[in-house]
């Protein structure tokens, strides 16, 4: 197996994309399959020695960053072992990139439909964090359409988990909030033992074969972005238009106002006056696209949105530059925040339904009564009554704020019954509010399970919780 | 302002295959688009009716199928369209394609602008715009990328290899414009929902009285001998060892081919 310790290349290890800083190493296992991951892992837990898996790299809370020990990376587990069309189920590797996955599936007329917005990102990472995405409004999380894991174990024993084998001993106790949720272990009476090693972040054994489960392909589709002349109504326009329970609609999603003029220089066809707007994809027939296009405007109107003000996107390379548009917001905010800024804050809270319009209320009056200077956007996945809030402090000052917030925001979610993460994971940059949704007993139900599994505690140092 | 934009619809790929038998594109299973550049035209003549008020009319020449690419037009925000159909223009190179749209412009009534794309995807011959202004016997400019009028003179910056070049056009004329003038629009919900209830006006050779000797394959002068994709490159060869190694190896295959 091939182990890096060369002090320049192992660097590009101590990085995700959450500028968490300070992570180290001593080296890095690339191995190639599954009796390498065993190598790696054996070696390690021999001597006691931290392991820290890394996959894509592209994780926003310093999940894959070391701190000790050893790193595994599974950039060489990249294969694509087999896509069947028969039972639309693909195995992979875990290194293997949504990208990759998505255009082998496409091949063959299928999706794979949880659709998170990178697509360098790796299905064992996607596994690790129950990552989603826009179209899991319609289609649910990575953990719907995870059929199967393989899992090396600390021990080096492999675990082959499918669907329906259920856990064999108490699960986390503790009550799981009613929204997708990325924070912390699966718990659930009768759960399956498979759901406990998705959004484990890399901390109870590692995965060496994913099974995910495909669907059809879309028939076709329209992409329709509306531009609201009020924030709020654009809010309300979507809760409105979910109360119709369309199968259809793969997702809406929420721009607000700063992050309109924010893309503004890109895209200066953004009408003038736009304080808002919602980006949503619908699936259709040649027979049933012009009463979705009457029914759309006709909700529209009802929100005072001018009808010419709404882009649709009917061929392919118009639905790409409106994927692109939306793919450009966290591009933007990046190249933003290293310009000019200390830090990004994110948050990442997920409500339930009925909860939504308070959420984006009480993130609207604290963003709006705090420091005028702070510069914020709002977007995100509000099918899922999931937002985003970008926070970019300048200053140590603003940096203060920007915390204070974000906290409030965590405990104002978890008041609602919220997660305090929806799709990112928790990693090292999020434990304390894991701690706030869950509380002390609930962190050391996690800890026994974590013992049960990895009585070393070399897996994923410095995820989660302190073991 | 009056302005015609005319636009073709073409197979929305790069890889346009060929009918060896025929000469002519293989369009079953490709879907169909509105010719790039001509997008850059149809957001250009918006962009002016924006600012001089009047009307965009977009025409184009091709069978039934091409009314779809009217609807796009439409959908972007156009006044009117027209799709100029007829067995008749079967085959028409561009000598008769320039011919058949001059006719049509003709009966649109008095137009100050008339906008084509520089060239299409698919033929790459860029002799319709200029074709057309010939026709028609009014001036031409081609490759603009910024276009101001005032006072019934458009005065183009020509976006040529190495230099740009600004020239000034009087009205009525006819520009050909690159992608690099503007960003083409999206089709606003609004406009969709008119492309959907709009009967597409279809003018025969009939209605254009046109001279038959101009019209179709017959009135095509130029005759495509044979249209063939040419094989690609073949790949490189990498050459093993160290750089000593390679070098000789390198000399040995010049020998070889009596390069050197």
């Amino acid at each position: 197996m091939l182990k890096k310790t060369d002090p320049a290349i192992i660097q590009s290890y101590l990085e995700d994309s959450s500028n968490f800083s300070g992570g180290f190493t001593d080296g890095v296992y690339v191995p190639e399959n599954e009796n390498e991951i065993i190598e790696a892992v054996a070696e390690c837990n021999a001597k006691q020695i931290p392991l820290t898996v890394h996959a894509g790299g592209t994780g926003t809370t310093g999940g894959g960053i070391p701190f000790g020990g050893w790193v595994l990376s599974t950039e060489k587990l990249n294969k694509i072992t087999e896509i069947n069309p028969q039972g639309k189920f693909a195995i992979v590797q875990p290194g293997v990139t949504l990208a990759e996955i998505e255009a082998a599936a496409a091949k063959e007329g299928l999706l794979y439909a949880p659709d998170p917005t990178e697509k360098n990102a790796t299905i064992g990472g996607n596994a690790a964090t129950n990552a989603s995405g826009g179209r899991c409004y319609r289609f649910g999380s990575t953990r719907s359409h995870i059929r199967r894991l393989r899992i090396v174990l600390p021990s080096g024993n492999v675990l082959d988990l499918k669907r329906g084998m259920p856990i064999n001993f108490p699960p986390p106790h503790y009550s799981m909030p009613a929204v997708k949720s990325s924070a912390g272990y699966y718990s659930k009476a009768g759960m399956d033992l498979l759901d406990l090693f998705i959004g484990q972040e890399g901390t109870l054994g590692i995965v060496s074969e994913v099974e995910i489960g495909l669907v059809p392909a879309l028939q076709a589709t329209f992409d329709l972005i509306a531009f609201f002349p009020k924030e709020e109504s654009a809010v309300d326009f979507v809760l409105e238009a979910k109360k119709n329970n369309d199968p259809l609609v793969n997702f809406f999603e929420f721009l607000d106002n700063n992050t309109l003029q924010m893309l503004k220089a890109s895209y200066p066809h953004i009408p003038e006056g736009s304080k808002a707007a919602v980006y949503i994809e619908q699936e259709i027939t040649a027979e049933n696209e012009k009463t979705y296009l009457d029914n759309w405007a006709k909700r529209l109107e009802k929100y005072h949105v001018p009808l010419d003000n709404c882009w649709l996107a009917a061929d392919n390379a118009q639905k790409e530059e409106l994927t692109s548009f939306r793919h450009a917001i966290p591009e933007h905010v990046n190249e933003l925040f290293k310009k000019q800024h200390l830090v990004k804050l994110a948050s990442d809270i997920a409500v339930p339904a009925q909860y939504c319009k308070e959420m984006y209320n009480f993130y609207d009056l604290r963003l709006t009564t705090y420091d005028q200077r702070l510069f914020y956007i709002k977007f995100g996945h509000i099918g899922d009554n999931h937002l985003h809030v970008n926070l970019l402090p300048k200053n140590e000052e603003q940096l203060k704020i920007a915390q204070d917030l974000i906290m409030q925001f965590i405990k104002k979610g978890i008041s609602l019954g919220g997660t305090v993460s929806a799709e990112h994971g928790i990693g090292k940059i999020k434990r304390p509010y894991l701690k706030e949704m869950y509380g002390k007993a609930g962190i050391s139900e996690m800890r026994r399970v974590k013992r049960l599994f990895d009585p070393n505690q070399i897996l994923g140092k410095g995820n989660l919780f302190d073991f | 302002m009056e302005i015609v934009v005319c636009i073709k619809q073409v197979p929305d790929t790069t890889e346009v295959k060929i009918n060896p038998e025929t000469n002519t594109l293989i369009r079953d299973g490709v879907p169909s688009i509105i010719n790039p550049f001509d997008e850059n035209a149809i957001e250009a003549a918006l962009q002016l009716r924006e600012k001089h008020g009047g009307k965009v009319m977009v025409i184009t020449m091709g069978p039934p199928q091409a009314a779809e690419a009217l609807r796009a037009a439409i959908a972007m925000g156009v006044d009117e369209v027209a799709l100029i159909s007829d067995r008749a223009f079967a085959g028409s190179d561009t000598w008769a394609t320039s011919y058949t749209l001059s006719q049509a412009i003709k009966k649109l009534g008095k137009i100050d602008l008339i906008l084509c794309g520089k060239q299409a995807i698919d033929g790459d011959t860029a002799q319709v715009g200029p074709g057309i202004a010939e026709w028609l016997g009014i001036p031409q400019v081609t490759f603009a990328v910024k276009i101001e009028i005032n006072n019934n003179v458009a005065k183009v910056e020509r976006m040529l290899e190495e230099v740009n070049e600004v020239v000034e056009m009087p009205l009525p004329g006819v520009l050909t414009v690159v992608k690099q003038i503007n960003e083409p629009r999206m089709p606003s919900l609004k406009g969709m929902l008119k492309a959907k209830k709009t009967e597409i006006k279809t003018l025969s050779a009939a209605v254009l009285e046109a001279d038959p000797s101009n019209l179709g394959l017959n009135g095509s002068p130029t005759n495509v001998m044979k249209i063939f994709t040419p094989p690609p490159k073949g790949g490189g060869e990498m050459l093993q060892g160290d750089a000593s190694e390679m070098v000789d190896a390198l000399i040995g295959k010049l020998k070889e081919r009596k390069t050197i």
